[in-house]
């Protein structure tokens, strides 16, 4: 069991992926709707690792994801962070990961392929 | 019809089918045709993102009250209480338009042969709204059939 930061603007994304990473077992300890909250929330709760939606709202000068994964990398060099794309974007995704992404997953969300790609954190 | 607006709206289509059959566990008629039409009337809840770069136009998702809410069960995994559809039925036309839209990008024409579609952000409205030729060029419309229900899939510029 792990613990879980959910990162996505929509909430009913959040929920959904919550329920899944519950009944995969994990514990949610902390949910962010933008990537400042993301940042602030990962400093504080030092989750096992962190599912963060590419594409959400500029605020507080973190554009997206991919920049609230690279500020949160900076913090801890060791996060996981998990990316989700509903666009497939072969160059976000590239992105993310040079910026300390660890793996990405498509939308829509299969509780499979997030089972999948939590079994490849080397948590 | 101009031939990338075609496949769009073909792939949207097809691409909503399956999305809500399988994702969304809603069994959707799998037939559509696409027609030009005059003027088209939204319904309860309707969701817009616009296409620039490559090729340019609006996408439109519309669907009714009643269908956005089983769409919101539909994403929600497991129990899901009552206050929770009716908070999240918006959303989830939102994100439905997004994630299809996103899904079928990389397989058109236009961005296979080299060209980059950028995708706005999604802007939902719960009001009624009607355009017509008078306003837009062109409106081109697919209807999906859901138990006696549409789902509009509408592209104009």
């Amino acid at each position: 069991m792990a613990t879980v930061l959910i990162v996505d603007d929509a909430t009913i994304m959040r929920i959904q992926m919550k329920k899944m990473l519950e009944k995969l077992g994990h514990e949610v300890i902390g949910e962010a709707k933008n990537g400042v909250e993301s940042v602030t929330q990962y400093e504080k709760l030092n989750p096992d690792f962190v599912t963060m939606d590419i594409t959400m709202p500029n605020v507080g000068g973190v554009e997206d994801g991919i920049e609230a994964t690279r500020r949160i990398t900076q913090f801890d060099y060791k996060a996981k962070v998990i990316m989700i794309t509903s666009h497939g974007e072969q160059d976000k995704v590239i992105r993310a990961i040079q910026n300390g992404a660890s793996n990405y997953i498509l939308k829509p969300v299969k509780i499979e392929k997030i089972e999948e790609t939590i079994n490849k954190l080397d948590l | 019809m101009d031939r990338n607006i075609r496949e769009i709206l073909e792939q949207l289509s097809l691409r909503t089918i399956s999305f809500f059959n399988k994702d969304l566990s809603l069994k959707i008629d799998d037939e559509f045709q696409l027609e030009e039409v005059e003027s088209i009337d939204f319904l309860d809840t309707t969701t817009f993102i616009s296409l620039s770069n490559a090729i340019s136009g609006t996408i439109a998702m519309s669907v009714s009250k009643h269908l956005s809410e089983k769409m919101a069960k539909g994403f929600l995994y497991g129990e899901t209480s009552q206050e929770e559809i009716d908070s999240l039925c918006v959303e989830s036309v939102t994100e439905t338009l997004n994630i299809t839209i996103g899904n079928i990008k990389q397989n058109l024409t236009i961005t296979k042969n080299g060209g980059i579609i950028d995708i706005s952000t999604p802007d939902t409205i719960t009001k009624s709204k009607t355009i017509t030729k008078e306003q837009y060029n062109i409106i081109v419309v697919s209807r999906l059939k859901i138990d006696n229900e549409d789902i509009i899939l509408c592209y104009f510029i």
